[in-house]
């Protein structure tokens, strides 16, 4: 049981979140609501895919380095941080280009 | 070997297909690929991370064993799949809450349970209990089955369906054109699904699987569509619900088929179709499409599908069953004779509690099968 890998990814969702704020690229630009709903769907349809993943016995996490609680079947809670942080960066460069 | 490379490649080929259809295009901007390269630098740095320390652990008979230093290549697939989905996905939802409600319907819900429970049966019969991974199969004969059955029955049915009255009921409903290249998109996904299903198995079971796809599809579909065929459209109908149980057998390993239970089943889903196609003769005639009905006419189809109910259940009686689960068949003959007497125009409430009684008489089966195999 660690929480250095839980640590790490909610240390980036943080930077990343004061790049948005002084930009207001996402979650404090004017059109949050879509962006931020496109990514909750993402974030699910990813981890029932993750959720399979498991069930076919193709990954699995290394409990030196999370904190052991499960959110699903074999899918840790750090999955769900990092497809947060997977679909916010995403976005944000996205943003970033326009 | 292939298992995390199919896991990735279809949900990414899905999506690319989804963007380059109906999405937004993303693919044929240039500012995409420059996202592209952005993000494949920064997954080399964080998932070399992963992958090397590791934090996620890699089961080596699933993945192709191609590695980016320490990243199997699939990796990537998902991360594509994950950014071009996470684009599209506003569109996504759009489309998607405005029709999933018709796509659904068009899956006929009230009859889900007809296939996915001949595939239940097929593997409790045969192991004589469940596992977890047989929800996989009996899922797919659950939802993706029955899409693909009727979405590409309502894709071709469009002219006739017009004329038919019982359509927009349980049984199913009318399918708009300008919804018909969802229901192509719904279908294909559906197809993509059952390779998941066929990954692993023996070639007999991947050899029956497509087998029981292609008579799903061609049911409907031109060239073959047999259910414009007369009798040809009786017997794939009924393989549309003994193929399901078939696969069940052969997904736990049987080889030797209960052929005695089959071959009943099988005539209580051709004279089951009959009946189905009876209240339609009017509507099948109007629009110049030939089933069993309208071939043999009203009375001649009535006798023949009691007649086949009568073969279903004097089969039944070369294995042993108990007379509780025998005798109660023995309404579906009796529904189906009443229709000798009844206008045309009642015909539809014969079907009516034809699809009633089945939920009654599956209550029955599976109170035996839960009796019988599972205590």
């Amino acid at each position: 049981m660690n929480f250095i890998y839980l640590f790490f990814l909610i240390f980036s969702l943080i930077g990343l979140g004061v790049l948005d704020h002084r930009r207001k690229l996402v979650l404090y630009s004017v059109d949050k609501n879509s962006l931020v709903s496109g990514m909750l769907l993402t974030i699910t349809i990813f981890l029932i895919i993750d959720v399979i993943g498991v069930f076919l016995n193709i990954f699995s996490s290394n409990l030196q380095y999370i904190a052991g609680i499960y959110v699903l079947p074999g899918v840790p809670l750090e999955e769900v941080f990092f497809l947060t942080l997977f679909a916010y960066v995403t976005t944000v460069l996205w943003r970033l280009f326009k | 070997m292939t298992s995390y490379l199919l896991l990735t490649l279809i949900p990414l080929l899905a999506i690319i297909m989804f963007d380059l259809k109906m999405g937004g295009q993303f693919l044929l901007r240039k500012k995409f690929y420059l996202l592209l390269v952005v993000v494949t630098g920064m997954m080399l740095i964080f998932d070399t991370l992963l992958t090397s320390l590791p934090i996620v652990m890699y089961n080596p008979t699933q993945i192709l064993g191609i590695r980016v230093g320490s990243i199997p290549i699939e990796d990537f697939l998902y991360g594509y799949a994950f950014v071009i989905f996470l684009l599209n996905a506003a569109v996504f939802k759009k489309i998607l809450g405005r029709h999933y409600k018709s796509i659904l319907k068009s899956s006929r819900p009230f009859s889900w349970v007809n296939t996915a429970f001949p595939a239940a049966v097929g593997i409790l019969i045969t192991r004589g209990y469940f596992r977890y991974e047989d929800i996989a199969l009996i899922g797919f004969f659950l939802l993706p089955y029955n899409l693909i059955l009727y979405g590409v029955n309502d894709i071709y049915d469009y002219a006739t369906d017009k004329f038919n009255p019982r359509k927009n009921s349980i049984e199913g409903g009318l399918l708009s054109p300008d919804l018909h290249p969802l229901m192509w998109w719904s279908v294909g996904l559906a197809i993509l699904c059952s390779i998941l299903i066929i990954v692993g198995q023996s070639a007999y079971f991947i050899l029956l699987f497509i087998a029981t796809l292609l008579i799903a599809i061609f049911y409907s579909a031109l060239p073959l569509r047999t259910k414009q065929i007369p009798i040809l459209d009786s017997v794939t109908s009924s393989l549309h619900f003994v193929l399901p149980a078939v696969v069940g057998i052969a997904w736990v390993g049987g080889i030797v088929m209960p052929l005695i239970g089959l071959i009943s089943f099988f005539f209580w889903g051709i004279a089951s179709h009959m009946v189905g196609a009876l209240p339609d003769i009017d509507a099948d005639t109007k629009a110049g499409e030939r089933t069993v009905a309208t071939f043999f006419g009203k009375n001649v189809t009535a006798i023949l599908a009691v007649v086949s109910y009568i073969i279903c259940i004097g089969l039944l009686f070369f294995i042993s069953l108990p007379l509780w689960i025998i005798l109660p068949l023995c309404v579906y003959p009796i529904n189906a004779a009443w229709s000798l007497r009844d206008h045309v125009s009642l015909l539809r409430k014969r079907f009516r509690f034809f699809m009633m009684y089945n939920l009654l008489y599956g209550f029955l089966i599976t109170i035996y099968l839960i009796d019988h195999y599972l205590f």
